[in-house]
């Protein structure tokens, strides 16, 4: 089973994306967008960014705190890893027919500093190591020939 | 019944994602001009040629919601400042 990756030019760089549409419990409310996804093996987990929780709707008072690694930093901020539990990513495979994975959490970083989140105009969500990981899948990524999927043999 | 039920939900996410392609697919193939109209806006895609644009997320959200737009097939994404890489 292959899920397609859309590679798009940023910064002059060409980069893995995705489209998911999380799934959670209905108490956690989220609004139903599919979030532009970066395919980021550089993050350990797989997260919902500022700008993604605003998308969402998500009320980070609802969420339970990690229990390791529980702050984020990066430049001049830092994060509250916050967990969407027993949660699920729903994507389209090469068939376009819709595929569930299921993951025992999803991160959310709320920043510790009240800013506007207008601020940060990034991606709304990263697919992490976790995600690669559990699903057993691997990553192919050619930006020569301009080729990317996730795939589970 | 419940199969049923199950099997449309299923056809309808499917149809808001082609939906949801096609508008990725139109602001690939106009991004440039779109970058250079909405530097430092958040943007929304409903349909091809049809785009909504605000300087704030909540309140561009909020139009999509006024206008009973279908989510699910809505493509949103911001544009950076020029000379900005916003990685997260």
């Amino acid at each position: 089973m292959k899920i397609p990756l859309r590679l798009r030019e940023r910064y002059g760089q060409l980069m893995p994306f995705t489209s998911i549409a999380i799934r959670a419990s209905s108490h956690y409310r989220l609004r139903p967008l599919r979030l532009i996804t970066l395919v980021d093996t550089g993050s350990p987990w797989t997260a919902v960014t500022p700008m993604g929780i605003t998308m969402l709707n998500i009320s980070t008072k609802t969420l339970s705190k990690a229990d390791k690694y529980t702050r984020v930093r990066f430049a001049d901020y830092t994060f509250n890893r916050l967990l969407i539990n027993a949660a699920g990513i729903s994507m389209i495979d090469e068939n376009k027919k819709s595929v569930f994975f299921d993951m025992p959490s999803i991160s959310v970083l709320d920043c510790t500093k009240k800013i506007n989140p207008n601020k940060f105009k990034d991606t709304p969500a990263v697919l992490g190591c976790d995600f690669i990981d559990y699903h057993g899948l691997s990553l192919y990524f050619d930006p020569s020939k301009k080729i990317a999927y996730l795939e589970k043999q | 019944m419940l199969i049923i039920e199950k099997v449309k939900k299923m056809h309808e996410e499917i149809e808001a994602f082609e939906r949801f392609e096609k508008n990725e697919d139109w602001f690939d193939t106009h991004l440039e001009d779109l970058e250079e109209k909405n530097r430092n806006k958040f943007l929304a895609v409903v349909a091809p040629e049809e785009v909504i644009v605000d300087d704030d997320l909540k309140r561009l959200l909020a139009k999509l919601e006024r206008d009973n737009i279908d989510f699910r097939s809505v493509f949103i994404t911001a544009i950076p400042p020029i000379g900005v890489a916003s990685i997260l």
